[in-house]
């Protein structure tokens, strides 16, 4: 047989085969990967929630903010939660933050991201959002730049990671203010 | 038994074959990653060394790069989504280094290096060896940049026990040297080893 025959088709054989393991383990894994992304979610819009209790999803066409949960509290909506989307040092970062009706934020959370262990991941730290509650009402924008802290110096890990996560929580605030 | 010690000290693919650098400086700030990573890279490289010798007649010499990391990528991809279904803390922490397992010096290495000169047998243990090695060295290096670095030793929690996976070392905690989690810290820790382990080396020679 010609030799760059052979050899393209020992090379074809050996994908396949490979790509024949990984279709069956996927079919494995996948129902278990599904399930824990959903109980994740649950957790964190628990937490999310300081008082009241959220309702369902609404989609948003908007590219920073993907969804809106609205929170109820006693039949009044006092506030949302956001899904938002931020840019980081490994790509593209998820954030659920709960706001009231004002834009303050309440409390926020970093979900799925690729920050490098031990810099940018320690924004997954519920501390590091401290600096960033209490704030986004009009006259108190959420701080964008280190400058705009009271303390540049708490701020541990990436300063990729902050300006991700800082600006998409400001324009969750400001998602919240323009009274959509 | 050779096959299977040389890996820890002799043929140690950090110190000694300076095999895998670049995830082993990157993922050892806390010693759980450096377990992880470890033990990640331990499972693929004995998965792909026993395919690897048992394909070595199969694959032809001119196609054998794209071969093994065909096969090598496999076994990262399935370790990939048993952790994120099986082990999603592990999974999360380690984020994107363990698809970085593919481009990891150490499998392709001992894949080229052994396992398509050796039997099956030889290979398994060449793998476990090395694995361990691996994983030791990165226990290691992480257990000196954390614990300097952060003034913690961060383990797997046990819940049971109430242990949340965290010790602090006292008086280290509140003023660590930051330096030793960033980079430099890493290349430090790594030449003073690596410098360690030569002199031993060339004392026991003499």
């Amino acid at each position: 047989m010609n030799p760059i025959l052979d050899r393209t088709l020992r090379l074809a054989v050996i994908c396949s085969v490979a790509a024949l393991l990984l279709g069956f383990v996927n079919s494995l894994t996948a129902p278990q990967i599904e399930q824990h992304k959903k109980e994740e979610l649950q957790r964190a819009l628990n937490e999310l929630v300081v008082s009241g209790e959220a309702g369902e999803a609404e989609a948003l066409d908007n590219i920073l903010v993907s969804a809106r949960y609205p929170i109820t509290d006693g039949g009044d909506l006092t506030g949302y939660i956001l899904a938002l989307n931020g840019s980081g040092y490994g790509g593209e970062m998820k954030l659920l933050a709960s706001y009231s009706l004002d834009g303050t934020l309440l409390k926020a959370i970093l979900m799925e991201n690729n920050e490098t262990p031990g810099l940018g991941k320690k924004a997954e730290k519920s501390e590091y959002m401290d600096k960033f509650i209490g704030r986004g009402q009009e006259g108190n924008p959420i701080p964008t730049v280190k400058s705009m802290l009271e303390k540049p110096d708490a701020v541990g890990g990436s300063t990729i990671t902050f300006t991700g996560v800082s600006r998409a929580l400001a324009a969750g605030s400001d998602y919240i203010r323009e009274g959509n | 038994m050779k096959e299977l010690t040389k890996g820890i000290y002799r043929e140690n693919p950090i110190f000694v074959l300076v095999l895998g650098l670049c995830p082993s400086l990157a993922v050892t700030t806390q010693v759980v990653n450096g377990i992880g990573m470890g033990i990640g890279t331990m499972f693929v490289l004995i998965c792909s060394n026993i395919m690897i010798s048992l394909l070595k007649n199969v694959i032809p010499d001119e196609i054998h790069i794209p071969a093994y990391i065909v096969v090598i990528a496999s076994f990262v991809t399935i370790l990939d989504l048993m952790m994120q279904a099986y082990l999603p803390a592990l999974s999360a922490s380690l984020g994107v280094f363990v698809q970085l397992i593919v481009v990891n010096c150490v499998i392709l290495g001992r894949a080229e290096a052994f396992a398509s000169k050796h039997g099956v047998w030889d290979s398994v243990k060449d793998g476990i060896g090395m694995g361990i090695g691996f994983t030791l060295s990165l226990v290691l290096i992480a257990l000196i940049r954390e614990s300097l670095g952060a003034g913690t030793i961060t383990l797997f929690p046990i819940e049971s026990l109430g242990f949340n996976g965290e010790i602090r070392i006292p008086g280290l905690v509140n003023s660590p040297a930051r330096v030793m989690t960033l980079s430099a810290g890493a290349l430090l820790v790594m030449g003073y080893l690596k410098a360690a382990i030569n002199g031993i080396n060339e004392r026991k020679g003499r």
